[in-house]
């Protein structure tokens, strides 16, 4: 997906600027009279003001030549749109689910519907879902003691912890 | 020296070495997983071991995996890694003449030399240079890192102002958290989450692992076919077939080096100037373009050895290079050790250990690449549909683990995607990732200075190193300007000349 210097460039400006208005809102400390924390952030959105600019410039010149907007060629097949969906859904769905579900179910089913996307072979799919989920609990949860949460599973936590 | 030696000897360590490695090679053999994201995935891991182990596993896991972006480049002409991209067309007009072993001995021999050559470089050099480096004050300090992270966002590939522009957004993002002269939460909006700063770890997963996970899902390449080409003895004939290119390989290591202490310019590019002077200096122009050993070995030498080089400012200043070394300098900042000159009178050990490390791991790569290049045909073959779902898996614990709760998956997401974006729109990720990792230590040492000079800002050019240094930082920050004015006056001379 190609977006347009002339586009980006203003919205990396606009960054800038709200980086510069966020740092003006800094307290000032009492000695050495401007440099509070918001002294090199506003640095910092000076210089992608400029940059921005620059960019949007560059990109102003060649408009004609490179186009506003270019999806890429992936948005033209279902597959690839659902493959990608998917990838970002999946780990969406993690976020929103781990803590009440637990890391096992979460993960399974995050790792099944990808690989079935994938694959589009439900059995060999589950399959290696379960084998690596339980090979990253074993070497994560159990060896490397990351508290990974239980959700569901919290009243089997001691059975099913192997150290 | 021998303190350091027992302890890189420790068998966990080097089991620790042997299993990184393997991970290394594996990784840079499949095409489409970058040696970065080999390192990427292995922070996690290095999180739960001592410093040294820590770091001598993505020391081994990335040298072995520049070695292993040839072993695709040459069988499938796909190269696994970028660094590995400049003699891949060379590298496989010699396998479809059936030449794929003299091809693949050559990689896995010169990669292990030109990655020893900068190792002795690092284990000599870098010492030396860290005393003349103990008398710097915080002003050439904030000089220094401006000149290199100046440089890494210029020399990397694309337009200038895009580096730039990656470079400021890592800064900006490295901003966000507590202020600790104040204590007061700066562009926090208001989430108790984000006190802490965004997480290197989780930012970097995303930015590298996730981001490539995406360009996996939408990619429209055809699959891979596995190579039939049969490899037996790799090393039979080599080294009279090297030979006569002597001179050519220690160009190859002398610019890789080079390239390897000089911010922003990585194994890639390393590869890509050796191969081309190389083929600019050749005796046979016409064997040369046919594919011939002389450009790959050059090159293959040269990528390796600016690996170990790039640690000579990463450990000396502290100032990474390139993503890779950028990662180190995190681990070592979430180990407690601040690198820099005093890290090798602190940490002798430590800091010897890693550089002792890149040796052994140079030596380990020729039984190791060996025996990966005939295990070849397996793990090309690797069903990539799966092993990208289980990647993402591991992302995710991974990103977990460094502060066990959810706001590093979160923090991975965004910047899986934003890294997507920005690779998609040809903005370099690298500085972004080196702003991300200097944007605290920047501000510090600056604000440091500002507070001696009682903000005086020609204090910051009063010291003789400092101020050379200063004036030649802002020369480059204007560079771009002063070849738009020079172009202009030339425009201007032309028509009435």
């Amino acid at each position: 997906m190609k977006v347009g210097d002339h586009i980006l460039g203003p919205v990396i400006a606009l960054g800038g600027a709200a980086v510069m208005i966020a740092a003006s809102q800094q307290p000032k400390p009492v000695f050495g009279s401007s440099m509070g924390g918001g002294f090199f952030p506003s640095l910092l959105g000076a210089g992608l003001i400029l940059s921005g600019l620059v960019l949007g410039l560059g990109g102003w010149r060649r408009r004609n030549v490179a186009p506003m907007f270019r999806p890429g060629a992936w948005v033209g097949s279902p597959r690839h749109v659902a493959n990608v969906a998917t990838v970002i859904g999946g780990l969406i769905l993690y976020i929103a689910t781990s803590r009440t579900l637990g890391f096992m179910p979460a993960g399974t089913l995050v790792l099944f519907l990808t690989l079935w996307q994938f694959t589009r072979r439900p059995a060999l799919s589950l399959l290696v879902s379960v084998i690596s989920i339980l090979v990253i609990k074993v070497m994560f949860q159990d060896m490397l003691r990351v508290p990974l949460p239980w959700g569901v599973l919290e009243p089997w936590a001691g059975p099913l912890t192997w150290r | 020296m021998l303190p350091a030696f027992l302890s890189i000897m420790e068998p966990t360590v080097l089991l620790v070495i042997v299993a990184a490695g393997a991970f290394g090679l594996f990784v840079g053999a499949v095409p489409g997983l970058t040696a970065t994201m080999a390192v990427a995935l292995l922070v996690p891991v290095t999180f739960f071991l001592p410093p040294l182990p820590a770091i001598a596993a993505i020391v081994t896991a990335s040298a072995m995996a520049i070695f292993a972006g040839d072993i695709p480049g040459v069988l499938l002409r796909m190269p696994g890694t970028p660094a590995s991209a400049a003699y891949t067309d060379a590298a496989y007009r010699m396998t479809q003449r059936g030449e794929a072993e003299i091809v693949l001995g050559t990689c896995v021999l010169m990669s292990a030399f030109g990655g020893l050559v900068g190792a002795l470089l690092l284990l000599f050099a870098a010492p030396k240079i860290a005393q003349v480096a103990l008398n710097i004050s915080s002003y050439e300090y904030f000089w220094l890192t401006c000149l290199g992270l100046t440089s890494a966002a210029f020399i990397s590939p694309g337009r200038q102002v895009k580096g730039v522009i990656s470079l400021l957004l890592g800064l900006s993002v490295a901003m966000v958290g507590v202020f600790p002269v104040t204590g007061q939460p700066r562009f926090t909006f208001g989430l108790t989450g984000l006190y802490g700063g965004i997480g290197l770890v989780p930012a970097l997963i995303g930015m590298f692992a996730i981001a490539e996970l995406l360009r996996y899902a939408m990619s429209r390449d055809p699959l891979i076919v596995a190579p039939t080409v049969r490899i037996g003895n790799i090393f039979k004939g080599l080294l009279p077939a090297l030979w006569p290119f002597r001179r050519r390989i220690f160009s190859g290591v002398g610019i890789g080096a080079g390239a390897g202490l000089l911010p922003g310019a990585g194994a890639d590019i390393a590869a890509w100037i050796s191969f081309a002077l190389a083929r600019k200096f050749t005796r046979d122009k016409k064997t040369f373009d046919e594919g011939s050993l002389e450009g790959i070995a050059s090159a293959a030498a040269a990528n390796n050895a600016s690996v170990s080089t790039a640690y000579i400012p990463a450990t000396v200043l502290g100032i990474p290079g390139d993503s890779m070394t950028a990662i180190v300098i995190g681990v070592l900042f979430m180990k407690g050790l601040t690198p820099g000159p005093a890290i090798f009178t602190g940490q002798p050990v430590l800091i010897y250990g890693i550089f002792l490390t890149f040796i052994l791991a140079n030596l380990l790569m020729i039984p190791m690449g060996y025996a990966a290049i005939k295990l070849s045909r397996y793990i090309l073959d690797v069903p990539r549909e799966i092993l990208m779902p289980i990647i993402m898996m591991f992302c995710i614990v991974g990103a977990f683990a460094m502060d066990n709760t959810l706001n590093g998956v979160i923090v991975m997401l965004i910047f899986g995607i934003v890294g997507w974006f920005m690779e998609e729109n040809d903005f370099p990720v690298a500085p972004a990732l080196l702003g991300l990792v200097l944007g605290r230590m920047l501000e510090e040492t600056f604000l440091t200075s500002m507070i001696k000079a009682q903000g005086d800002f020609t204090q910051f050019f009063n010291r003789p190193i400092a101020g050379s240094v200063g004036v030649l930082t802002i020369l480059v920050w204007l560079s771009p300007l002063l070849v738009l004015l020079w172009k202009r006056s030339r425009r201007h001379v032309a028509p009435s000349g």
